[in-house]
């Protein structure tokens, strides 16, 4: 009860000591999210980021970069440093796709039970077509009611 | 009386103080305390969980005690249960279900019983599924439901008591064994429920089909169906048999983005031989025929490279010219060059070939090149380490001498004036091994590349050449880097060609990042499209022939000049294209696979929305190169929604030139190319399946099509069916129905 009262004076004391103007810190931004799509020429491509009117130009290790050229069109969050002029990117996930929320995981296959695993736990999938059954072992982002389909459906990295 | 009374009160007060009186307290009593009697079991006891599964197995609890209540052990304990065809018990005492029922778990010890009831139960359902999970069903018509129920480790059990029932029942009802019954058009769903858990079915009632109420289409006709009436579609049956296709096409604008659809038809039969499609047509003698892989190979190999971004270093090199005026003769020279502002026949200069890995941080593999031409707009080199029994100094000439007479000017015409920032008013064309050492199969080659580096400052691209160029492989007869490059005559015959494809990527390149200041590169597909289309105006350059002529067979065989034409400049467009043809579901223009697939369908995309949207096509190709916009936003500003061309362009891929009499936005006025494809490959490569009772599972991914061919009698509607995975179909998936016949 004490320290319910204590703490909000406490806080009221920290940002009337903080209340004078300080100069701006530049933080570096961790996490953007936009849609990516593949520019250049078959020689030489680039990963761009769009977000609104701003293009980030991407850049990621070999089997990153790889499966986010498999994802022209999807909206990501990327998470990673920037790095120049460019995002260095560490990971991602997919976010949506056509404007449509779709959940980024691995196929697994039990039996005849089909489920997706996420970082936030396995998903069963209910009535999954069978080109995604057939993608066990790979990285999906899946869109439509998980539970009843239909699903559309992509790859991200493909089985090994 | 009284007295007595107190006398004994106070004696048994003196006892009971003695008694709880610690031992210690004294020495006053030294009787020992009295023996007790030894332990002996009196009583037993069983506890047991009330109900066990059939199959589980728990441990029962017995309890002890002796003559004083106290607990003790049992000793040696006889268990036995009353039905062993019930529940059986090991020795010690645990105790496994076996069977549905009731019965006495049984413990006995020195004569002595004790028993618990036990009642086992069934395995509890835990999921129970209703198939098929979607029924169509014509209005009187019936279809019998099955259920399976499972338990929570997804073992089937059976003989579990299932009540049915309808939520709609003036749509549908269901009986007591889940048959359904069909009442009126609409949708209702059927639930089972076993023990509290419930499954569902769909049952979408479909009003009859007769050839009264069936959609009747003439020849030509192009209907696009309802949310409805791709779930039931019912056609046809007039006086006379008639024959369509079906187009299912994904209008998802992600490419990558794949749905599978289930389509199945119920009084169709197949096309006829013969029909639209089946034509087979001789393959002219003057037409060169499929059998060389340059163009395959010259993708595959950059496909399967490790790519790696330019990202920085596109970024940082716009930083500086963007202080200066916009034009190109601003914009150098700027940076170190290696290629000199005024070369000299016959000098030798230094030239970074190393063409594989990394383009842009790759250390620099310096290679002696030899300025062999310097022409009006073109720099020929000859790398000075070519393998022996290559190209004559003159034939690398001549070629320089076509791209300066023709290429040069076609590009710049179209796509506008490439950069210049080496300042040399001048593009050069390097022939170098270094391009037959690009890592590929057996028996292909890479016709020739631009690289994006040499665009780019030295200062944060070391590789860069820093100047606007082309690498062209070299004929190695002696085959001494490998024998891909062997025969001169097929390599020759791509150079041109390979020169307006690269320049394209060169101008876009160099202008969007010096001179309109795109934010990005273009999109690949666009990009690439936007080459191909370079060659395409190649050929009608050199064919003499122009858009909107509809080339087809009869006119390329009509001298030896427009066979030649055509197999020079235009003859890897049309295989691309049919290889696009050929899996059209799940390839598309602007799919971000680049594959071959995908080079053919946006080529043929550009070439049809150039044809729709008419004026003069240079303008139309220079709206798009210059653009600070790229991909879909880029193509949409100039031709209308890239959705709306590419469905109608697959539309197209059926019904035109095939005497349909379709509208203009379902023809290709350029190209015949039900005429000319099949002197290349064989019959139309168009993919088709056909629709019958056997449902067709197809997956389709954005941009892509799908062609479901079939026939209906006279006097007998078919019914078409259709659905994804069980539900309906998704709103993005289109279905547009083309009567042919």
């Amino acid at each position: 009860m004490a320290l319910g009262v204590i703490a909000p004076l406490m806080a009221m004391a920290l940002a009337c000591r903080h209340s004078a103007p300080r100069p701006p810190v530049a933080i570096e931004p961790d996490s953007l999210t936009g849609i990516v799509s593949v520019t250049g020429t078959s020689f030489e491509h680039q990963l761009v980021l769009r977000s609104g009117a701003t293009a980030t130009l991407l850049s990621a290790a070999a089997p990153d970069s790889a499966a986010l050229s498999r994802l022209g069109g999807v909206e990501l969050l990327v998470v990673g440093r920037k790095a120049g002029n460019h995002f260095r990117v560490e990971h991602f996930t997919a976010l949506s796709v056509a404007g449509s929320p779709v959940v980024d995981g691995v196929v697994r296959n039990y039996g005849d039970r089909v489920v997706l695993e996420t970082v936030r736990g396995p998903l069963p999938l209910g009535n999954p077509p069978a080109g995604l059954r057939a993608l066990t072992g790979a990285r999906v982002w899946i869109g439509g009611p998980l539970k009843s389909g239909p699903n559309t459906f992509g790859v991200i990295v493909p089985p090994q | 009386m009284k007295n007595v009374r107190i006398r004994l009160v106070a004696v048994s007060v003196f006892f009971a103080a003695l008694a709880c009186a610690p031992e210690h307290r004294g020495n006053t009593f030294t009787e020992p305390p009295p023996p007790k009697d030894a332990s002996t079991l009196t009583s037993l006891g069983v506890s047991f969980p009330a109900t066990l599964v059939v199959g589980q197995s728990a441990a029962a609890t017995l309890t002890a005690t002796d003559q004083f209540g106290a607990s003790m052990a049992a000793g040696p304990v006889l268990w036995s249960t009353l039905s062993p065809a019930i529940a059986t018990v090991n020795g010690n005492g645990v105790v496994t279900g076996v069977a549905l029922g009731q019965t006495q778990v049984i413990a006995a010890a020195n004569g002595i019983q004790a028993q618990a009831s036990v009642t086992v139960v069934p395995i509890p359902v835990a999921t129970i599924a209703v198939t098929p999970a979607t029924v169509s069903l014509v209005a009187g018509n019936t279809q019998q439901l099955t259920v399976v129920t499972r338990d929570g480790a997804n073992n089937v059990l059976t003989g579990r008591v299932v009540t049915w029932a309808a939520s709609d029942q003036s749509k549908a009802t269901v009986d007591a064994n889940g048959l359904v019954t069909a009442v009126a058009a609409g949708t209702t769903t059927i639930a089972a429920t076993s023990e509290g858990k419930t499954g569902t079915a769909q049952i979408i009632v479909t009003p009859s089909c007769n050839s009264t109420n069936a959609l009747q289409l003439s020849v030509g006709g192009i209907h696009t169906l309802t949310g409805a009436e791709k779930a039931f579609l019912c056609l046809g049956g007039g006086a006379s048999a008639s024959e369509y296709a079906l187009i299912p096409f994904n209008s998802t604008p992600v490419a990558a983005s794949a749905v599978q659809l289930q389509i199945t038809g119920t009084s169709t039969s197949a096309i006829q031989p013969g029909s639209l499609f089946s034509i087979q047509t001789n393959r002219m003698t003057g037409l060169r025929q499929n059998k060389r892989p340059v163009v395959k190979s010259f993708e595959w190999s950059f496909r399967e490279r490790e790519r790696r971004d330019l990202a920085s270093v596109f970024s940082r090199a716009r930083v500086l010219p963007r202080a200066t005026p916009t034009t190109a003769a601003n914009l150098g020279p700027r940076f170190l060059t290696n290629i000199p502002a005024s070369p000299t026949v016959g000098t030798v200069v230094q030239i970074n070939g190393n063409l594989s890995g990394n383009s842009c941080t790759a250390a620099k593999v310096l290679r002696g090149a030899t300025v062999i031409a310097v022409l009006n707009k073109t720099i020929v080199l000859s790398d000075v380490t070519s393998p022996a029994g290559g190209y004559t100094n003159q034939e690398m000439i001549d070629f320089g001498q076509a791209f300066d007479t023709l290429g040069y000017g076609l590009d710049t015409l179209n796509f506008g004036a490439p950069t210049d920032i080496d300042a040399n008013g001048r593009v050069a064309i390097l022939f170098t091994p270094s391009v037959n050492s690009i890592p590929a199969p057996a028996g292909a080659v890479v016709g020739g590349l631009f690289a994006g580096r040499d665009l780019q400052p030295v200062a944060s691209c070391v590789a860069s050449n820093e100047g606007e160029m082309f690498y062209m492989p070299v004929p190695d007869p002696n085959q001494t880097i490998n024998a891909n490059y062997a025969v001169k005559a097929d390599l020759a015959i791509v150079v041109l060609p390979t020169l307006v494809h690269e320049f394209q990527h060169l101008i876009n390149a160099g202008r969007r990042q010096y001179i309109n200041h795109a934010p990005t590169p273009e999109e690949i597909w666009l990009n690439e499209g936007l080459s191909h289309i370079a060659e395409e105006l190649l050929y009608y350059r050199m064919s003499g022939n122009t858009p909107g002529s509809n080339i087809d067979l009869p006119l390329i065989q009509s001298s030896q000049a427009q066979a030649d034409a055509i197999n020079a400049y235009q003859f890897d467009n049309l295989v691309r294209n049919a290889l696009y043809m050929q899996a059209p579901e799940t390839n598309s223009a602007y799919s971000q696979v680049d594959g071959l697939e995908m080079r053919g369908a946006i080529w043929q995309l550009l070439r049809y929305s150039a044809d729709r949207k008419g004026g003069a096509e240079s303008n139309t190709w220079y709206t798009l190169v210059n653009s600070t916009t790229s991909g879909q936003t880029n193509f949409n500003a100039v031709f209308g929604n890239i959705i709306t061309n590419a469905r109608d362009l697959a539309v197209t891929q059926f019904t035109d030139d095939a005497g349909l009499g379709v509208a203009a936005n379902y023809t290709n006025p350029s190209w015949n190319l039900r005429s000319l494809l099949p002197a290349i490959t064989g019959p139309y490569p168009l993919l088709t399946h056909p629709l019958l009772a056997a449902p067709v599972s197809i997956t389709l991914n954005g941009g892509g099509a799908a062609y479901m061919r079939f026939s209906v009698a006279a006097n007998a509607p078919a019914i078409i069916r259709a659905n994804a995975s069980g539900q309906a179909v998704p709103s993005a998936v289109d279905f547009i129905l083309v009567r042919s016949q």
